[in-house]
């Protein structure tokens, strides 16, 4: 059937994926089951290229691809290619959530989300289960011929508290390539869940200003996907000179204490994988190493178009999507301060944990925190809600002044979007950072 | 395909069952830094069986009725409900399709993107342009235990254009949007007068102190910020307790000036079709009555569950069950014209665009966005682009000092939304000094 379907485009280089996927959610809210849900999906996605233009083509049904007409790309440039493989690389039974029954998967989650909404003070709860067991088959015109399993699953847990027009919530997820078992023994984030809930209903909104900060690993993580990584990925850069030249090789960025990876090699994380959704290995990439720009995220598009070898970071979030330049696990690696010491640093500003996600237009990054801690006199005193970071990409990064050594990489149910395509996989982590001057609107 | 999934469901002998089928063929063209990039060809289809057995749904969704079928000895009900799937009936006609977008080609679809791309960089040579322009036409058809049997077929065009800019290395943004599926034929001259006017002032770079000021926000950025307006109207969200609304029916929570439709009926808009998504005819609520909140919006659920019917907001994919959703939501023009109201502006920032919309605390309204692309206005000129500032409000408090509304709506597929002038809204800046005079 592969083969079949690299005749559907006439173009140099053509490449069919087609993938089989099992899907389940489970939902409570409040103390109701709200969502069962377990789907099945088989579809492809064929896709040409002639060295400056794709025609692609998305199905369910291979049989409709019989009576599509073949489309044609009249370029015949070459492409410059990669060599044949035959390589095919699955799941273990462990780690497979298939083989986990429905109802245990359902109890699992009744057991972290009545911690929660037996809580005095707690409205409703919104806690939600996902498991994903993908298998995806690669061909392309170069002989490269992969067949790759990954298995995903993972918890969102959520409070939510109202006291009148004031409505909060807290959440926590987790979860990687880890297996079902990997989900269970974390009562203490459902407590935890349920206290930070209750301690946002009570704070007071942060004043609007600017502040030093210290970001808990979590927010770390989100902030260096925001901040840098999506700027990191080429298909922004590769036809725009004058970007490149902002974003040169080499360029300081940074302090020397700053380093950030993108590997999708680390063992069984939430955006780990080892071909991308166009045959190419994933690596190992220093996106920032000791403060100055290293390398950029390619497709095999943007490494032919600037003359590099590509990352392996081509992908796309399922078979009715092309690949696109995407991170995989994006995290800062860890400095020698310990936290304590970060704290010493700072008499006056904000502890700032836990992500709500982020957005980014190139230089300009809003991320949201869970919740805030105001620091005075070197101590937290109380905490703080509505705590949205913003700024000018740049500046933010070099106002890094100092890189904790406890390196937490982060997974979960969410993801990451970009060009319509939400949520891919992927990790992000770091360790504390102590950041001076960010802008932070509240009220 | 339907008819075999039907039956076999029938035989599986539960008392009530639905199959919701979702069928879309898509042409779509990219364009990147003003080249043709890719075409696109979607055929997708995707089958979600609901089915009810002691009181209590189960669910299950794919892409392949065979594998549905073997699926169905497997599928255990287990979430509690009260609801009865809706009987076979006749619904209003909605104007869902043109001729003209029906006979659409790449070529056609690639001369639209190709148009407003060299029109940009004729005015402005240093613009990288990508440019998106979809055609779908999408075929939804739902047959229910009751005797429903209904389908519609819909057709929508949308072209979105945005355009890159790097000056004194800040990298700027400009958008816009157009729905093209009413077939009417197609004009770049709006996309490209709404480029000159923000590029007349993009380059002069101007900074502002921390502060509440007046603020004109236009429909593009006020679409950011009503994400956290779903959420409180919500029937989900009055069952479980959590929204700010809840106690507030029939009193007056906004601006007078503000009326907020939610038209599930309004012709060629996305979210227009004449039932929801299990069968219920949609239809025209009035949300918001001149600052009155009147009602949340309901599928049979949560219908059910808050003693009252389902509005016709029942939304869904194939792969998920019906939630409480707007169709598309329409605030009413006012009387404002944009020149006038702008030329009579002391101090106040003009918002175009702002990103971060929906990463606030939804749930009770609030937002905090960066402002993307926003101007200073000083006694009625537009001085300059302000950059590195936050917003924040809370979109109710944010409604309720509404003092003026543009006297036109922009057709965001989904939404028609006017401008609104704000007697105030707070924002962050790190700049100290004090701004030009």
């Amino acid at each position: 059937m592969m083969e079949g379907a690299l005749k559907a485009i006439d173009a140099p280089y053509v490449e069919a994926r087609f993938e089989e996927s099992w899907y389940t959610t489970i939902q409570f809210r409040g103390k109701e089951l709200d969502q069962v849900t377990t789907s099945v999906e088989r579809g492809g996605i064929i896709r040409g290229f002639d060295g400056e233009r794709y025609a692609t083509i998305v199905y369910n049904d291979p049989k409709r691809l019989k009576s599509t007409k073949v489309l044609r790309l009249e370029n015949k440039k070459a492409v410059k290619g990669l060599p044949p493989i035959k390589v095919e690389i699955l799941v273990e039974k462990k780690r497979d959530p298939r083989e986990v029954s429905i109802d245990e998967k359902i109890e699992l989650l009744r057991s972290y989300n009545d911690i929660i909404i037996k809580t005095e003070g707690i409205t409703t709860t919104q806690s939600y289960y996902y498991d994903h067991f993908r298998r995806r088959y690669y061909l392309n015109t170069e002989g490269r011929d992969i067949i790759e399993e990954v298995a995903y699953c993972g918890i969102m847990l959520s409070g939510i508290a109202k006291d009148g027009m004031n409505v909060q919530s807290y959440g926590k997820t987790f979860g990687h390539q880890e297996g079902f078992e990997s989900l269970k023994g974390k009562e203490e984030l459902a407590e935890e869940v349920a206290a930070k809930t209750l301690e946002l209903i009570r704070a007071e909104r942060v004043e609007s200003g600017i502040y030093d900060c210290i970001i808990d690993p979590e927010l770390a993580g989100v902030f260096i996907h925001e901040a840098f990584g999506h700027l990191a990925e080429a298909d922004h850069l590769y036809e725009n000179p004058r970007l490149l030249k902002i974003m040169a090789i080499g360029e300081r960025i940074g302090c020397e204490r700053l380093s950030c990876v993108d590997d999708p090699t680390l063992a069984h994380k939430r955006g780990s994988y080892r071909f991308d959704d166009e045959g190419v290995e994933g690596k190992k990439t220093y996106l920032i190493k000791e403060g100055r720009i290293s390398s950029y995220l390619h497709s095999r598009e943007t490494a032919t178009k600037l003359g590099v070898e590509p990352t392996g970071n081509g992908r796309a979030i399922n078979y009715n999507f092309a690949p696109i330049v995407r991170m995989s696990n994006t995290y800062i690696l860890p400095g020698s301060a310990s936290k304590e010491e970060l704290f010493e640093k700072l008499d006056r500003g904000l502890y700032v944990c836990g992500s709500r996600g982020g957005q980014t237009a190139l230089e300009d990054f809003i991320f949201a925190a869970r919740i805030g801690y105001l620091i005075e006199n070197g101590r937290i005193t109380r905490p703080v809600r509505e705590v949205i970071l913003s700024g000018n990409i740049f500046q933010t990064l070099r106002n890094i002044v100092e890189v904790g050594n406890d390196l937490v990489v982060q997974g979960g149910v969410g993801g990451c979007g970009k060009d319509g395509q939400a949520p891919l996989p992927v990790g992000t982590g770091g360790p504390h950072l102590l950041i001076k001057g960010v802008v932070i609107g509240g009220r | 395909m339907v008819d075999r999934l039907t039956d076999a469901i029938q035989r599986a002998g539960f008392e009530q069952f639905e199959v919701f089928v979702e069928e879309i063929d898509e042409d779509s063209i990219r364009f990147r830094a003003n080249r043709f990039h890719q075409s696109k060809r979607r055929l997708r289809c995707g089958y979600g069986v609901r089915v009810i057995r002691s009181r209590r749904i189960g669910f299950l969704s794919g892409t392949d009725p065979d594998l549905l079928i073997d699926a169905l000895p497997t599928l255990r009900p287990t979430i509690e409900t009260k609801i009865s799937l809706p009987p076979g009936q006749s619904y209003r006609q909605v104007e869902l399709h043109s001729d003209r977008v029906r006979g659409y080609t790449h070529q056609t679809l690639t001369g639209f993107g190709s148009e407003v791309i060299d029109r940009l960089i004729e005015i402005e040579p240093e613009l990288k342009v990508d440019a998106k322009v979809v055609r779908q036409r999408k075929q939804i058809t739902i047959r229910n235990s009751n005797g429903l049997s209904a389908q519609y077929d819909k057709l929508i065009a949308y072209l979105w254009v945005e355009g890159q800019l790097i000056h004194n290395n800040h990298i700027h943004y400009i958008y816009d949007f157009s729905n093209l599926s009413s077939g009417r034929p197609f004009n770049s001259d709006q996309i490209l007068q709404y480029f000159q006017m923000v590029l007349k002032y993009l380059r002069r770079e101007i900074k502002i102190r921390s502060g509440r000021y007046p603020t004109l926000i236009l429909p593009l950025a006020l679409s950011s910020l009503l994400s956290s307006l779903a959420p409180g109207v919500s029937g989900k969200a009055l069952e479980k307790g959590y929204s700010p609304l809840i106690g507030k029916v029939g009193e007056r929570v906004l601006s007078e000036k503000i009326t907020i439709y939610d038209d599930g009926l309004m012709p060629h808009a996305f979210g227009s079709s004449p039932f929801d998504g299990e069968g219920v005819p949609k239809r025209r609520l009035t949300l918001f009555d001149r600052g009155r909140f009147l009602q949340f919006i309901f599928d049979l659920e949560t219908g059910v569950r808050n003693n009252a019917q389902s509005t016709g907001n029942g939304q869904r994919r194939y792969t998920s069950l019906p939630s409480p959703g707007l169709n598309n939501l329409h605030i009413l023009s006012g009387k404002g014209d944009l020149g006038k109201t702008l030329s009579n502006l002391k101090e106040a920032i003009l918002v175009v665009g702002v990103v971060g919309g929906g990463h606030g605390n939804i749930y009770a309204g609030d937002f905090s966005v960066k402002l993307d692309l926003a101007f200073l206005i000083r006694n009625g000129e537009i001085l300059g682009r302000i950059t590195d500032v936050m917003m924040a409000g809370n979109i109710y408090e944010m409604l309720k000092g509404v003092v003026e509304i543009g006297n036109y709506t922009k057709d965001l597929g989904n939404e028609r939304l006017p401008w609104i002038l704000l007697e105030g809204l707070n924002f962050a800046t790190a700049q100290t000094d004090p701004p030009p005079r």
